[in-house]
């Protein structure tokens, strides 16, 4: 607020300004063409010393963006094979710690499909900006491979996700509230990594990856401090990114309610026997429902009612509250801050100069110049701290009637949305403990049980 | 056989350990270590705010080859006249009074006082500039180096030509000075000093390396190759590469050099330097540097006698700044002597000629 | 199995949700494909005419030691004895001993070269491995030449989505490059490449050597010729864009 205070007796200068700059513009463009003929400085004229070249080293390997696109199809295609139709969850694992490997230590996490969601934003924001084909592969491939199996990739293919399996090693229960409520940061999350890829301020998702230091096995110490945060939490509350930042996942997550297959817990039949009740440290496993008793039933559509009503409210204060968020939003774009410092240096708010704001001035760019760029990146952000508000009005409201949406399940059936096809509750169920090696040990106990009971 | 498996009792199954409930002390504890997380992550410097880092010798500190002792100083600034153009590129003093500046596209005249007195359009930008004396075969003539050839003016701006005698493709002409009958010009890209009479014809070409002759050669490894002739009829050229000043005759014939390359106040900095000079009707030298621009007033004899303009007050901005570029920093394009004996300095960040007079001299009122 | 019905609605729901969400992602990833025409990898790199050597790219690089060195441009290096980018500014001798180097690792390599009319040419060369990217002889140099400049260096870069260093850059100097681009020299050594290239070729007769570098020096500028042009017209088009927008 105070920084447009600030800003509004330049308008009148910047208006001018802007009128003038497409005129600047094309004056840098002229200006970068020359170079004055003799100002370029000869080398010697060496008897006998041939002047060295430098070459840059090449870009290594440019084959391997595709090998790993490449890889990425196979390691989706094989973690829904297993996790679907082979129901084998050490085959899951065992792919889990390969993905882990290559996409994770060898290739050292980038760019990864979570990632490529910011560089799709990107293209949508700056046609400047060009998408290779390679990354919105990786965006591409998780996304509809869920659409038809569910979170396969989540639970087999995510270097990130690999981690956090492997380290949930005594996994609690995270309490239902706190589940539901952490559960709508990715929404918001993702909402916010959009607006800041479009608007080209930057990739916050990478920016705040807590694993890629360590797969890298260097990097910010307080990158590094965050990754170690995350995995002593993965200890205990299992894939914590997963489940509670990761924007990927709030997107499999809707994907993955509309797939078109997705992985039972029950290999036939599911006996509501509730051995499967505590087998899923993520908490995707749904009960199956009661039906309310009747006295309690105008309640409750009471209830649905006032959450459909308050879901376009919410969105609407979101619109609102996202249009005040703005300047707020636009302080982490390094332009926003760097005429926020020029001004208060100029102004002599503050005392000497950073080296931004040194390099800005190098420049010799004017001021005007700079605060219409700025402006123009806050016009953006008034705009995409709307729909950001939007989203996250629509967000809650959605979450608020879901939770008031009771619906009608017989069996115990993964909820798709938070299931990431892992296969840990496989082992819980005795139908499938039936169908797998211990058949026989069940068909013993019951033909002696036939039997006992034929004996007498 | 699923009807049957539902009589399966708990007891006989193999099962695997369920997901327990969250105690108290280890929700304290995630709930601890989400929190240091979380303020890790608010201490990062995406920003590079908090600077490099980097301990102090990685910093690189120019302080003291910018600073001059104040004692040294022995000019003051009078004057500073203002050139319209959008760039400017040569100097030269008019015999008489006032002086002559090129930039792109035009020369302009001025007087004593600064008042503009001629306008000569060209096509290009002049990269160096005589004016003839009374002395010269043609009194008053304009002589310009443009990257093509010689172009003469008359006093009153009239092309009268141009020629291009001794020059090929590698020329470039920087800077040219006038004789009785001569007309001199260095080109630095031949590294050659050409010697022409007045009407074009080449009479010689001074500095061709000629051990014979005790002739090294000029080192020119940028554009910057002055030359100037004085009333005793010697040339004096800067060999900037090897940062000194060299005495010639007319015929070609070396006489003598001084100067020396030192990063301290008495020497010439850099890689070729000085990059333009001037000679003061006494005979004693002015000379600019480039890169770290400073000007100086030199003996005869090559004794530094005093400082005319300190790097701060040519370009405030390298002071002011730990982080430059190098296009900022050729701040000074030319120098010379008036009539009066006052240094015009030809600053190109300014776009201005800059007046120094000596510190409490005679001719304080301008 | 639920039952039929309600198979049927949901699967339905489901289906149309999934046929159209398909469309919809890959007719909108085709068209931003499409839009800029197929692009092959993208990397980082650095203008080293925006740069100003503050040293960030020494710390903030993701790795242990950054991908970010310095590159020294011999075509337009002076080959100066007092060399800015070499000597400590305060230096006693001008000898190679390690008080009077400027580069606190001693990455920078003084080789003597020949000598002409009484100056003494020095060539400088870079010893990548020790190179932090510190940039101190890059600001060093500025005062001369300025044939020192920072750049990424592609064998050392993992090429990260978002570069650390990019962000921390004060002057914006970083962009993302198509990969075989490699480099953005400075602007003025567009010229000094092509220059040394035909060069190159005017001597070559028989060497096929001398020719095929010629000719990649050649190729080198011209792609830093399209890569500014382009830049310039992309920012002339956005600020034409936006300014309306900001007013």
């Amino acid at each position: 607020m105070v920084a447009r205070e600030r800003l509004a007796p330049l308008r009148g200068r910047i208006r001018r300004a802007s009128a003038l700059l497409s005129w600047a513009a094309w004056g840098t463009a002229l200006a970068a063409v020359p170079a004055r003929a003799s100002d370029i400085i000869p080398v010697p004229d060496f008897t006998d010393y041939r002047v060295p070249i430098s070459v840059p080293p090449a870009v290594e390997h440019p084959g391997w963006e595709w090998l790993s696109v490449l890889l990425l199809a196979l390691a989706l295609c094989l973690a829904s094979y297993l996790a679907l139709a082979r129901r084998s969850r050490r085959g899951v694992y065992a792919l889990t710690v390969a993905c882990l490997l290559w996409f994770g230590f060898f290739r050292e996490g980038c760019v990864c499909p979570i990632g490529a969601i910011q560089n799709v934003a990107l293209a949508l924001g700056d046609p400047g900006y060009a998408l290779p084909a390679s990354v919105l592969l990786f965006f591409l491939l998780p996304v509809v491979f869920t659409l038809f199996f569910g979170r396969t990739f989540c639970a087999a293919v995510c270097p990130l996700g690999a981690v956090q399996e492997v380290v949930a090693v005594r996994p609690v229960q995270v309490p239902r509230w706190l589940d539901h409520g952490l559960g709508l940061i990715p929404f918001f999350y993702l909402g916010l990594a959009l607006l800041y890829a479009a608007t080209a301020t930057g990739f916050v998702v990478c920016r705040y990856d807590p694993f890629v230091a360590i797969f890298r096995l260097s990097g910010n110490f307080n990158m590094l401090v965050f990754g170690a945060a995350v995995v002593l939490i993965g200890v205990f509350v299992g894939r914590p990114y997963c489940r509670y930042l990761c924007p990927l996942g709030a997107v499999l997550a809707v994907c993955s309610r509309a797939s078109k297959w997705h992985v039972r817990i029950a290999p036939t039949e599911c006996t509501r026997c509730r051995l499967c009740e505590s087998s899923c440290p993520y908490g995707a496993i749904e009960l199956p429902t009661r039906p309310l008793p009747s006295r309690m039933r105008p309640a409750a559509r009471t209830r649905l009612a006032t959450a459909l009503g308050l879901a376009p409210l919410l969105v609407l204060a979101g619109v609102l509250v996202g249009g005040l968020l703005a300047l707020p939003l636009a302080r982490l774009h390094p332009e926003d801050r760097l005429a926020e410092r020029v001004l208060r240096e100029d102004q002599g708010l503050v005392e000497g100069t950073t080296d931004a704001s040194e390099a800005f001035r190098n420049t010799g760019r004017p001021v005007e110049e700079l605060v219409a760029d700025v402006l123009a990146i806050r016009a953006g952000f008034r705009l995409g701290g709307r729909w950001l508000g939007a989203w996250m009005g629509l967000v809650v409201g959605l979450k608020l009637i879901a939770l008031t949406v009771r619906g009608k399940r017989e069996d115990y059936l993964p909820d798709r949305g938070r299931c990431v096809s892992c296969g840990r509750c496989y082992k819980y169920c005795p139908e499938e403990q039936m169908t797998l090696g211990d058949l026989r040990e069940q068909a013993e106990w019951e033909s002696a049980e036939t039997a006992e009971v034929a004996s007498p | 056989m699923a009807g049957k498996a539902r009589k399966v009792q708990r007891g006989e199954l193999h099962r695997p350990p369920g997901v327990g409930g969250m105690s108290g002390v280890l929700a304290l504890l995630l709930a601890a270590t989400a929190v240091i997380g979380l303020v890790a992550v608010l201490r990062v410097d995406n920003w590079g705010e908090r600077g490099s880092g980097l301990s102090e010798r990685f910093e690189f500190s120019f302080e003291e080859l910018l600073t001059v002792d104040p004692e040294l100083v022995g000019y003051r600034e009078t004057g500073q006249v203002e050139v319209p153009l959008s760039s400017v590129r040569a100097l030269a003093a008019v015999p008489g009074g006032g002086w002559l500046v090129s930039g792109e596209g035009a020369i302009l005249g001025f007087d004593a006082q600064g008042a503009s007195t001629v306008r000569i359009t060209v096509t290009g930008e002049p990269t160096c500039l005589a004016v003839a004396g009374e002395d010269h075969t043609y009194p008053g003539r304009i002589y310009a180096g443009m990257p093509s050839g010689v172009e003469r003016f008359a006093p009153g701006g009239e092309s009268q030509g141009m020629w291009t005698a001794g020059l090929d493709e590698n020329s470039r002409l920087t800077s040219l000075t006038v004789f009785e009958g001569s007309v001199l010009a260095a080109d630095a890209g031949n590294r050659v000093v050409l010697h022409w009479d007045a009407e074009g014809q080449l009479l010689s070409v001074i500095g061709r390396p000629d051990p014979s002759r005790n002739i090294r050669g000029f080192t020119v490894p940028s554009g910057f190759f002055d030359v100037a002739m004085f009333a005793d009829g010697v040339l004096r050229v800067a060999n900037p590469g090897a940062r000194r000043i060299e005495a010639y005759t007319l015929e070609g014939d070396f006489l003598g050099e001084w100067g020396e390359a030192s990063a301290a106040i008495e020497g010439f900095f850099g890689c070729c330097n000085p990059s333009h000079f001037a000679i003061l009707s006494d005979g004693r030298f002015v000379t600019a540097e480039k890169g770290i621009p400073r000007v100086k007033i030199y003996s005869e004899q090559g004794q530094l006698e005093t400082v005319v303009a300190t790097p701060e007050q040519l370009s405030p901005r390298l002071l002011a700044s730990r982080a430059f570029r190098e296009d900022q920093t050729t701040a000074v394009l030319g120098v010379a002597a008036d009539a009066a004996d006052r240094i015009l300095v030809l600053d190109a960040l300014q776009r201005s000629v800059r007046i120094f007079e000596p510190r409490g001299g005679s001719s304080d009122a301008t | 199995m639920p039952e039929a019905g309600r198979t049927d609605r949901r699967g339905f729901l489901a289906d149309a949700l999934r046929t159209s969400g398909g469309f919809a992602l890959v007719g909108a990833g085709g068209f931003l494909v499409g839009r800029r025409g197929q692009e092959e990898l993208q990397v980082w790199q650095l203008d080293p005419d925006k740069c100003t050597a503050c040293g960030n790219c020494a710390t903030y690089c993701v790795l242990d030691v950054s991908a970010v060195k310095c590159v020294n441009c011999f075509d337009m290096c002076g080959f100066c004895d007092i060399c800015t980018g070499y000597f400590e500014t305060n230096y006693w001798s001008l000898d190679t001993a390690a008080e009077n180097q400027l580069c606190p690792t001693g990455a920078v390599i003084r080789r003597f070269v020949e000598e002409q009319s009484g100056q003494r040419f020095y060539e400088y060369t870079i010893d990548g491995p020790l190179c932090i990217g510190c940039g101190k002889c890059v600001k060093g140099c500025a005062l001369m030449n300025g044939s020192m400049y920072l750049q990424v260096e592609h064998d050392r870069c993992v090429n990260c989505n978002e570069c650390a260093i990019a962000t921390a850059c004060p002057a914006e100097a970083f962009y993302r490059i198509p990969a075989n681009q490699v480099e953005i020299v400075k602007q003025s050594a567009i010229g000094v490449l092509e220059r040394r290239g035909r060069q190159q070729l005017r001597e070559a007769d028989e060497d096929p050597q001398l020719r095929e570098e010629g000719e990649s020096l050649l190729a080198r500028a011209a792609v830093q010729r399209q890569w500014r042009a382009r830049q310039a017209g992309w920012d002339a088009r956005q600020q034409g864009e936006e300014a309306p927008r900001g007013s």
